[in-house]
């Protein structure tokens, strides 16, 4: 990337005990970029956070800020702030003590602070709120204030620790679209840490998705949700039905025992491939309907979700996850079809043994 | 009303060892003792008795009796006694500077986060509290005395390098140290003493400081240093009043490290009160006098209180 203001070139840290928490991991950020890492509890994305903010020295590899390897600068040399997981905010200073912690330590004019304090207090939607002590704050009055902290400072990059996840659900939308305004407004690249991966499909120009040390899949919200690289991503990122198929040749792949025209190619002859098709991309057809060699199966079950209803369907020895607005009652015996774009195939090495013993899981 | 009878044996215990003795503390502070004014008489049968002032006769020699007189607390401020208390709020005061020197960067060190196994060397530093004290005293005694240990290793050190020793005769240093029976023998028996009552809780408090509050700190551009002055100083200044509290007052009233250290020179407070109950066998004196250092106890310990509300009630801590 041509305009990248960090560079992530093979970043590897190894801990003590041996584990690799992050494998050479290569990432570039843009200017003005809303970046999600996005992945399961330690699969190294808040390790990667720490050795941009400079709290976790990496074992091997480089961090360019603006072409500069930052790797060997201690946190507080770093034009880069944070907002941590548990805000860290000091009980011992006041809102407005806690937000002008940084301009005070450079030593900057008080009256020229305080306007400042004013301006970003604003900007959070926490004015008159400069004299109050952090305990008597909720949660999401303190995420507020740990944002004003870091944005005082105007960093070129901020970095977010799972900020929303001890907020309750409402809360947390409302931030959401908080910090994505905020972002937008302040011209910052934003680093946001999360396992939520709704959360990450709602703000992000990009997604990282990790697990194990390594980035899967880096790509935008629509990129990572329609067109998942690998059953990993596919499964973490929102339902889906993983199958075991065959691509018979370029464009028709086999499984459930049909034969299916899709859109990819370059698989070979008969080779062993994963199938991700997403609930709603299944179609159900009454078993009269006129379509010809698709699967059949039978509804096991019918729950109401709100805007959908969410059916697992049988057909032979696998168990589908359906939605649709359309409900279908326990019993019914149905004919299943799906849009050949919407059969995403994928290399059967791809598929990690644990993914699909939770699949397996759900179709008892 | 279970829990109310649960408090019945420690409202006993305080009623009969700390309320009672109280009481008897005050009364004897302020009462003297006198004899009971009597005349000898010769009975009629020849034996001697003893008529008091009321008027009753009594053959038992009449003994002595405690009066309210504030003569004590005249005397207590006698120069003499003003001296000792002033020398033994000296001695304390410069004791629980050098332990708060001395511990607080201890307990810093040992908080560190690249300090492998902090609680064997805290349990290294306590170990030898686990010794009898005046055993841990007179072992300094034997160490620092005239033909101690010390002085017998600096002659040793003197003969075997003669530069070293031009240097201590140049310096008029004598053959002999003398170590002991000084004020500074007695603090550093005190500082030794007292050491580990400072580094513990500044080492508690200080443990409990929430990390990520040093890492928000460094992110927002605080060096070690400022970090050090704007976070952990601040979070550690509870442990530090406690930590003062616990060398401070026991380093006030102390008589038996100023006695073997000290040798009898340098008397505090604690040797003369001390010195009432025994050899001198006046309580009402000592007890006035224990109610001089319990009223100076407390007005210390109601002046570090303040600081420590004022650290609660959020006064900014501006110490840059």
């Amino acid at each position: 990337m041509d305009n990248a203001i960090l560079s992530i070139r093979d970043l590897r840290v190894v801990f003590e005990d041996g584990f690799v928490a992050l494998g050479g991991v290569s990432l570039d950020i843009g200017k003005n970029e809303f970046v999600t890492l996005l992945g399961p509890s330690g699969c190294g994305k808040t390790t990667l956070l720490r050795c941009i903010g400079g709290f976790e020295k990496p074992t091997g590899g480089e961090i360019l800020y603006k072409g500069e390897n930052i790797v060997p600068l201690p946190p507080y040399k770093r034009a880069i702030n944070t907002v941590f997981q548990r805000y860290a905010l000091f009980p011992h200073l006041n809102v407005a003590q806690n937000v002008a912690f940084g301009p005070d330590l450079r030593g900057e004019d008080k009256k020229k602070t305080a306007a400042e304090v004013s301006r970003m207090l604003e900007m959070v939607g926490l004015t008159g709120y400069e004299k109050r002590k952090i305990a008597s704050l909720s949660g999401g009055q303190q995420q507020r204030v740990a944002i004003a902290r870091a944005l005082i400072n105007q960093p070129d990059v901020l970095l977010l620790d799972e900020p929303l996840a001890a907020l309750d659900l409402k809360l947390r939308r409302e931030m959401q679209l908080e910090l994505k305004r905020i972002q937008r407004e302040s011209g910052i690249t934003f680093i946001f840490v999360t396992h939520d991966q709704e959360e990450a499909l709602t703000m992000s120009d990009r997604v990282a998705v990790m697990r194990a040390g390594e980035i899967l899949q880096l790509g935008t919200p629509e990129d990572i949700y329609n067109e998942p690289q690998s059953a990993f991503v596919a499964d973490f990122i929102g339902d889906s039905n993983i199958l075991e198929g065959t691509m018979v040749r370029d464009r028709l792949v086999r499984f459930l025992g049909c034969e299916f025209p899709c859109v990819d190619s370059g698989f070979g002859e008969n080779a062993a491939v994963d199938i991700v098709v997403r609930p709603e991309d299944l179609k159900l057809k009454p078993i009269d309907d006129p379509a010809e060699g698709v699967p059949q199966g039978v509804v096991e079950s019918l729950l109401f979700k709100g805007v959908h209803y969410e059916m697992k369907v049988r057909a032979g020895s696998s168990v589908l996850l359906v939605h649709s607005t359309h409900a279908r009652p326990v019993g019914t015996q149905v004919k299943l079809t799906v849009a050949p774009e919407d059969i995403q195939v994928m290399h059967k090495s791809d598929c990690s043994p644990d993914v699909l013993r939770r699949h397996a899981d759900r179709a008892k | 009303m279970r829990n109310k009878a649960l408090t019945v044996p420690f409202v006993l215990w305080a009623m009969i060892f700390i309320v009672v003795p109280l009481i008897m503390i005050v009364w004897y502070g302020v009462t003297v003792e006198e004899s009971i004014p009597y005349a000898e008489v010769v009975l009629e049968d020849g034996t001697t008795a003893f008529e008091l002032e009321d008027g009753t006769i009594t053959t038992q020699r009449p003994g002595k009796r405690a009066v309210v007189s504030l003569d004590n607390f005249k005397r207590m401020l006698e120069p003499t006694y003003l001296k000792l208390l002033l020398r033994s709020l000296k001695v304390a005061v410069i004791t629980t500077v050098i332990c708060l020197l001395l511990g607080y960067p201890v307990a810093l060190i040992l908080t560190g986060r690249d300090f492998k196994r902090p609680a064997l060397w805290l349990m290294l530093l306590i170990l030898p509290m686990w010794m009898n004290f005046l055993l841990r005293t007179y072992s300094w005694m034997s160490i620092l005395e005239n033909s101690g240990i010390l002085n017998s290793w600096i002659s040793g050190l003197r003969e075997a390098i003669p530069a070293f020793d031009a240097l201590l005769t140049r310096m008029g240093v004598g053959k002999k140290i003398i170590f002991l029976y000084n004020e500074k023998a007695v603090i550093l028996g005190m500082v030794y003493n007292y050491l580990s009552f400072m580094i513990m809780p500044i080492y508690t408090v200080i443990e409990k400081i929430d990390r990520s509050l040093l890492e928000a700190a460094a992110d927002l551009g605080a060096s070690p240093r400022k970090s050090f002055l704007r976070v952990t100083l601040p979070y550690s200044l509870p442990g530090v009043l406690e930590g003062v509290t616990m060398v401070f007052v026991p380093a006030v009233t102390t008589f038996v490290i100023s006695q073997l250290m000290g040798g009898g020179k340098v008397p505090l407070i604690g040797d003369i009160i001390q010195n009432q109950f025994g050899k001198s066998s006046d309580w009402h004196f000592g007890a006035t006098l224990s109610l001089l250092v319990m009223v100076v106890v407390l007005a210390f310990m109601g002046a570090l209180g303040r600081i420590d509300k004022e650290d609660e009630t959020q006064k900014e801590v501006r110490i840059l």
